[in-house]
């Protein structure tokens, strides 16, 4: 009896633990992308599998520069971060960037903006498990002004 | 002891539930410049559509920080007596109230530290704590954060670290202890605290400050950014319900502030860089009458979170 009670407790606390890893992944690999930004202390986070898509709508000062950061847990392959404008131009895509997650945005106009994410598929056989995990975006602003 | 066992495991079992069943944060080159202009581009039909159809939508504010820094960057004096008193924080004892104030201290924490207020930054900070320990997310600011603030006063790069930090903690606990419509309010009190702030700070004139005057009206794209935040919560939470109102009266007098596209969006990438310049004009406009009510509908609504 007492074997199961320490048994249970042991399993609750891997749960417990894993389920802080999204914010543990902010603290412990994106924050170190800002540099000479400030991290505004705002948090997206969430958990994400293989082909999920996911939007954050921001309004962009201008004057300001911002870094916008994507950090996701090792497992998953690339994300995909397109800027999109109000009518749906899109203004900028990481694909044609080598799907890079560190990328800052110069605003000469206030304007409301979408960023969408997507979470590319591994290659391979269709039919195995898609990966999953936590995927953070955030921003940062340029504070040398 | 087995009775014992027995109710200790049922109990962790529901912890357990509890805490697995909680969603976090969302509702569900060569050196050569590129230019992409909306005007260049067809709409993409499938892109919009694909919108729609997505599950996972974030909503993201101008956070207390950000807030603070436009405000500073437009040029204003710093005014500790526009803050909410840093003995106001007894009077915070239900829930609502604790959540809303943490987001308020926060932005006023915003305020000093950008100014560099240093005492009145650690009683903002040790307020700001006091609202977070209530709510039961002692973590979110802890004793270690005060004490890195108090070392680090003069070096403002480390204090707004920790001020950003301490305000994603706050928001990341409250979403993972399955308490998100607090999360909710927390964000709210800090938008409308630094709403209240540049309000005030323009003295009741739309000309002594038009930077500033220009930023209180682009709040009007964040109106809809809190309206949507809110929206998600509205039909399960009465306290939320409450604030949503508030929120809609303020909407109905930014209504009558028009800002209007005058240019297409561009977008021109330097990838050496690794930077993107987003360029768009457009014109704003809000008469005096409506920036009178607007100013006054603010500190309605900041009066009654603060009381």
């Amino acid at each position: 009896m007492i074997f199961r009670y320490f048994l249970i407790i042991g399993l609750l606390t891997i749960g417990l633990n894993s389920f802080s890893q999204c914010t543990n992944l902010i603290t412990d690999d994106c924050l170190k992308q800002f540099g000479e930004f400030v991290y505004d202390g705002n948090s997206s986070v969430s958990e994400m599998k293989e082909g999920d898509t996911a939007e954050l709508f921001k309004t962009f000062f201008v004057g300001q520069t911002y870094r916008v950061v994507v950090c996701k847990s090792d497992n998953l392959p690339s994300v995909r971060i397109r800027v999109i404008s109000s009518n749906g131009s899109v203004l900028f895509d990481n694909k044609d960037k080598n799907f890079e997650h560190v990328w800052d945005f110069a605003v000469k106009g206030t304007q409301k903006l979408i960023i969408s994410i997507e979470v590319m598929k591994k290659d391979g056989d269709e039919k195995r498990e898609l990966e999953s995990g936590c995927v953070a975006i955030l921003f940062g602003i340029d504070k040398d002004k | 002891m087995k009775r014992l066992l027995q109710l200790c495991t049922i109990a962790l079992i529901l912890i357990a539930f509890v805490f697995t069943s909680c969603t976090m944060g969302g509702q569900k080159g060569t050196g050569s410049a590129e230019m992409v202009s909306d005007s260049d581009m067809v709409v993409d039909e499938k892109l919009m559509d694909d919108f729609t159809k997505s599950k996972l939508i974030f909503y993201s504010l101008p956070s207390p920080l950000e807030t603070a820094m436009l405000i500073k960057r437009a040029g204003v004096s710093y005014n500790e007596d526009i803050l909410n008193p840093v003995d106001n924080v007894s009077r915070y004892t239900t829930n609502k109230q604790m959540a809303i104030n943490l987001g308020i201290y926060s932005a006023d924490l915003s305020y000093t530290s950008l100014f560099d207020q240093t005492q009145s930054s650690i009683k903002y900070m040790s307020n700001a704590k006091k609202m977070a320990d209530g709510l039961g997310i002692m973590e979110a600011i802890n004793e270690d954060a005060i004490k890195r603030l108090e070392e680090n006063m003069n070096n403002r790069d480390v204090v707004m670290d920790i001020i950003s930090e301490s305000f994603m903690n706050s928001n990341e606990y409250l979403n993972e202890n399955d308490r998100p419509a607090l999360a909710v309010m927390v964000l709210v009190g800090g938008w409308v605290e630094g709403l209240y702030l540049a309000t005030t700070l323009t003295n009741g004139s739309m000309d002594s400050n038009q930077r500033l005057v220009e930023k209180i009206i682009y709040q009007k794209l964040s109106l809809y950014t809190v309206l949507n935040l809110l929206e998600s919560y509205r039909e399960e939470n009465p306290e939320i319900h409450d604030i949503y109102s508030k929120i809609n009266e303020l909407k109905v007098i930014f209504d009558q502030v028009k800002i209007v596209n005058t240019s297409n969006v561009e977008a021109e990438t330097d990838t050496e860089q690794r930077i993107t310049t987003i360029k768009a004009n457009s014109e704003t406009f809000m008469s005096k009458d409506v920036f009178d009510k607007l100013c006054q509908k603010v500190n309605e609504i900041r009066s009654g979170f603060i009381s």
